[in-house]
């Protein structure tokens, strides 16, 4: 039996890929532990799926409210800046965030309490990359709640 | 009285040319051409961004002449997006990370010669 965590995680994962299909682009995000990437390899769309943190209070006499961070990572490099490219790698982002609004992570029974882009930062992407790097990064963010 | 400063600088610039380079390919990306220049190829290190994960960057820096740069007989000055081809290996000229530093300087108060950042971008 895998922890809720390790559920989500694989779900979130798994929706994204298959939602993708209708969305600025068409990607297969892949659940990690710890996410990685080759800078040789990201000149392709990269998501990535990670637990980010996962916290625990009481709720009542019975339950415990369990809140879990879950961390999508996008990735895509360019040979130059593209500011069309980079405008529907955001509207993908949005695209995202916006499923979440309207879907419950059923799998796992967890439901969506908040979304965050960049994390601390709340910046959309990341950047210094898209100077340093012609890398368009962002990260989402997605907070769920358990009761168990 | 002779500057031994730039006299020593342009002597640096014409022996890591002469003795301590390799050929490589060079494309000039607001001219869309390539070249073929001499560049000497400095010590890669492998960069690791810790914004989400790891991010693995091979990075190298070239040092070319100035005299090698130039299309037609006009020389350009290294910049963002260029590339050297060296083999099988293409390193994109790119800023630091972290902004530390912009994609190429002078080597020399004079500009005999270029350091140009470099990250690989293909195998």
């Amino acid at each position: 039996m895998a922890a809720v965590i390790q559920t989500l995680r694989d779900e979130v994962a798994s929706t994204l890929t298959t939602q993708s299909a209708g969305w600025a682009y068409t990607f297969s995000a892949v659940a990690k532990f710890q996410p990685k990437f080759d800078f040789e390899d990201v000149d392709s769309l990269q998501v990535q799926v990670v637990p980010l943190t996962w916290s625990k209070a009481p709720s009542s006499r019975d339950l415990w409210e369990h809140e879990y961070v879950i961390g999508v990572g996008i990735h895509r490099r360019l040979a130059a800046l593209d500011t069309t490219i980079f405008n529907n790698l955001l509207q993908l982002c949005e695209q995202i965030s916006d499923y979440y609004e309207d879907n419950r992570a059923t799998t796992s029974d967890c439901v969506l309490m908040g979304i965050e882009f960049g994390g601390a930062t709340g910046a959309p992407y990341n950047h210094e990359t898209i100077e340093t790097q012609n890398t368009f990064t962002s990260v989402i963010q997605l907070t769920f709640r358990k009761y168990r | 009285m002779s500057d031994l400063m730039a006299d020593g600088a342009s002597f640096v610039a014409e022996q890591l040319t002469e003795n301590l380079s390799r050929t490589v390919s060079y494309y000039d990306a607001s001219a869309a051409q390539t070249i073929t220049v001499q560049a000497t190829k400095c010590p890669v290190k492998r960069g690791i961004d810790p914004e989400f994960g790891v991010l693995r960057i091979n990075e190298c820096d070239w040092l070319i002449a100035a005299s090698e740069l130039a299309i037609n007989g006009t020389a350009f000055e290294p910049a963002k997006d260029d590339k050297v081809t060296d083999g099988t290996e293409v390193w994109q000229c790119l800023p630091l990370d972290g902004n530390a530093e912009q994609e190429a300087r002078p080597l020399d108060p004079f500009g005999y010669a270029w350091r140009v950042h470099t990250k690989r971008i293909d195998v």
